[in-house]
């Protein structure tokens, strides 16, 4: 038997005595690791810190940032509503797989928390060339766990063995599958029937600023900030990003909230900057991007962020990373219409105005796939028991 | 004087200007232009384009940078070729339009425009740098000027048929033609013709593209040894292919298929939003002592521009200016450009040094991997 299924093997027999272990017992247990995971001086986090920006092409200072937001949900009173709300007493999993192809490093956490929540250990395979988080994250939990035993392993094989992958789906009851909506599918294809896969493939968000919030004195330096850190977390990259912020108002408004929010990008830019130049060809694509809007616009740019400030949508070409793009639209009642051509592959929405017409604009959008709708700063740290894509993350376990 | 009528005055008045700065530089043998010199002919045409194009008056007011703001040629902010095909940057009444010069296209489709009154100026810088680097030796005739492209009655859209049809019909002697059709390069009659080719015959001038040279050698037929002192030119590369194109090898490639030196497979790099043009340095450097002392055995990737079209490369992040040597976005302030925009940002990555200007070519962008596709991709996936 080879290493990987012995190791996989020593999760089945394990998942017995982590599901018969109390929930609140798991609780505890899933709260101490992320806490400690919060402390800038543990160990594990340092040694993520320090890890990390080779392999993920992030800066120090955003790896940082993005274990904030990622362990910082991880709450008792959140997880102990979510498992009233969605668990169960026998889980129908033993071992869950969570495999992971995402340029965000932390995406596959809610999944992996959901799961040692139901009692189900997990087995992860990191992108390739980026287990170091996968290996930390498990010693952190081997040495950490105050359930003890093992019931978190990890490893990595190239994508071109499927045979490894063939027996990690053979093994497990259910698999967390983050990448493309190829990737997710060859998955799929791999795995016995039976075997349960919840896939989290393409997705896009954006921002919105609703028409009563357009007077600047009503969007507060902090909102500006707040947005600039969803624009440039990840640099641009990750399903949660908005591509693009539309203004409830005409291109004069469009174009005078682009002008107020340059500052900002260029100071969050400051504190989070892009961990790695652009190569030529994206560098390139940047220019004719900015340029273009400038000429039909608005554009300014600095080291690592830029604002444009468009006269119409054009989803064509893709927004730079790090470039906060403003859309004028007359009504926000539009925006399903205007989004229809990329159908069912929106995630998030920020919304910067009242509350109650985010929900409105979410609720008009739920058909698109829409599933979070939140203000200004929030975007980038959605609650563990966010459930998205059409997964229910603990639910599913059952 | 109505707005039009000034603007047509400054146009021919730079013209002028320009055109003799071409002379002298060339009388003068200069490899650039002093800086000074450079930097007032440069704060001319910008003054002259931001005050008669509307567009680019806007774009530069919104970099921050009017006539009264500028210092020097550095301060000009680049427009990107992609910028050309949904704007029409000229500095003329439309009326004036001469000539429309169209790319060949672009990744995300549409070509951009080149809008001239005349081609004077076009000529003017192109025929001399074209003497100077590719054909030098003495007088017209004395070459056969072999054409691999459309002539520009098939093409009058494009600046490279413009250029090579300048070169047949102006350097070429007899037995000077086209190998070409309405569906395309003619490798049939071009093949005959090389079969016939003797060591007595005058030198070859092959102009082509780098693609149908490239359909040549895949064909069959060959090798052929053109006569001495013959030179072949290709221009352009693989289009999309995702990887960098490596010309030392294709230039071996065509020297042993050509039977000329290595020295004498020349690469130009022009594009249709330039005025001017720029080649390989190794032919002049086989011919001239001078020349030789100044590139020694030049990579097949050097380009030398003519002094009044200047070269840098920018930071892809910032388009700031980059040091002597380093790799960026090569960007061009070309005084040929006299009614357009005078500083062009090109999407080919190189490097210059006082040598000339290294072309790396364009490496395709990596796709980010996971769930944040691009909306590109995910509207062809739809599609």
């Amino acid at each position: 038997m080879s290493d990987l299924s012995n190791r996989l093997e020593r999760l089945r027999r394990a998942s017995a005595e982590l599901a018969a272990s109390g929930v609140e017992e798991r609780i505890s247990t899933l709260v101490a690791w992320a806490q400690a995971w919060c402390d800038p001086r543990d160990r594990y986090r340092e040694e993520a810190v320090s890890l990390l920006p080779a392999s993920t092409g992030l800066s120090p200072a955003m790896v940082d940032r993005g274990l904030s937001l990622a362990f910082e949900p991880v709450e008792a009173h959140r997880l102990r509503a979510w498992f009233e709300r969605e668990g169960g007493s026998r889980p129908a999993a033993r071992v869950s797989a969570h495999i992971s192809s995402s340029n965000v490093f932390v995406a596959g956490l809610p999944p992996l928390v959901a799961s040692l929540l139901a009692g189900v250990p997990a087995f992860i395979r990191p992108p390739q060339g980026q287990s170091d988080f996968a290996r930390i994250l498990v010693a952190s939990w081997c040495e950490r766990s105050l359930l003890g035993g093992a019931f978190l392993d990890w490893s990595s094989w190239p994508r071109e063995d499927e045979s490894s992958t063939r027996s990690l789906l053979a093994a497990t009851e259910c698999s967390f599958l983050f990448g493309t909506d190829e990737s997710i599918a060859t998955l799929r294809s791999l795995a016995p029937q039976g075997h349960r896969v919840l896939g989290f493939g393409h997705r896009l968000s954006f921002a919105a600023i609703g028409r009563e919030a357009l007077d600047e004195q009503a969007i507060w330096d902090s909102t500006w900030v707040a947005l600039a850190e969803d624009i440039l977390a990840w640099d641009g990259a990750g399903c949660l990003t908005p591509r693009w912020i539309f203004v409830e108002g005409d291109v004069e408004d469009a174009q005078l909230l682009a002008r107020r929010a340059a500052p900002f990008l260029a100071q969050v830019a400051h504190e989070l900057p892009p961990g790695q130049s652009l190569d030529a060809a994206a560098g390139s694509d940047r220019a004719a991007y900015l340029a273009t809007a400038a000429f039909g616009g608005y554009s300014k740019q600095g080291h690592g962020w830029a604002v444009a400030a468009l006269p119409e949508l054009n989803l064509r070409p893709d927004p730079p990373a790090r470039t906060a793009v403003f859309v004028p639209v007359p009504d926000l009642a539009q925006l399903p219409s205007m989004l229809a051509p990329l159908g069912d592959h929106l995630q998030a929405l920020v919304y910067v105005g009242v509350a109650e017409r985010r929900e409105s604009l979410a609720s008009s959008l739920s058909d698109a796939g829409l599933s979070l709708a939140v203000p200004a700063g929030m975007i980038q740290r959605p609650p563990i028991d966010w459930n998205h894509d059409g997964v229910r993350l603990l639910a599913d376990l059952y | 004087m109505t707005p039009m009528a000034a603007a047509r005055e400054r146009s021919d008045s730079l013209h002028a200007r320009v055109a003799g700065v071409i002379r002298r530089s060339l009388r003068d043998g200069l490899w650039a232009l002093p800086e000074n010199d450079f930097d007032a002919l440069a704060q001319a045409l910008f003054e002259h384009q931001f005050l008669s194009c509307a567009p680019y008056r806007a774009f530069c007011e919104g970099r921050g940078l009017t006539p009264s703001s500028f210092r020097s040629a550095d301060d000009i902010p680049p427009v990107p070729t992609e910028v050309f095909k949904s704007v029409d940057l000229f500095a003329f009444p439309a009326e004036d339009a001469g000539i429309t010069y169209l790319t060949s296209g672009t990744r995300f489709g549409g070509r951009g425009r080149h809008h001239l009154r005349d081609d004077r100026t076009y000529v003017a810088s192109m025929g001399p740098w074209m003497d100077r680097l590719l054909l030098p030796g003495s007088g017209t005739g004395v070459r056969q000027i072999w054409v691999l492209a459309p002539p520009a009655a098939m093409a009058p859209e494009s600046s490279l048929s413009h250029m090579l049809q300048w070169a047949h019909d102006q350097r070429g002697g007899p037995g000077s033609r086209f190998f070409w059709t309405p569906e395309g390069p003619d490798l049939t009659a071009l093949g005959a013709a090389l079969d016939c080719v003797g060591p007595g015959d005058p030198p070859i001038v092959l102009l082509s593209t780098a693609r149908a040279l490239q359909a040549v050698l895949e064909a069959s037929g060959g090798p052929w040894r053109l006569p001495s002192g013959s030179v072949v030119m290709e221009t352009g590369g693989p289009k999309r292919s995702g990887m960098l194109f490596d010309r030392a090898s294709f230039h071996q490639a065509l020297s042993g298929a050509f039977g000329v030196p290595l020295s004498a497979v020349v690469s130009e790099y022009g594009m249709t939003e330039l005025g001017s043009q720029g080649y390989s340095p190794s032919f002049l450097a086989s011919v001239d002592s001078t020349a030789a002392a100044r590139w020694h055995e030049p990579p097949a990737d050097l380009h030398v521009f003519p002094p009044w079209c200047r070269v840098r490369a920018l930071s892809t992040d910032d388009l700031s200016i980059l040091p002597a040597g380093e790799r960026g976005l090569l960007c061009f302030w070309d005084l040929a450009n006299v009614d357009s925009v005078l500083c062009v940002l090109t999407a080919d990555e190189g490097s210059v040094t006082e040598q000339g200007v290294r072309l790396f070519g364009r490496s395709e962008a990596a796709t980010p991997r996971g769930c944040s596709l691009a909306v590109e991709e995910l509207l062809g996936a739809r599609s």
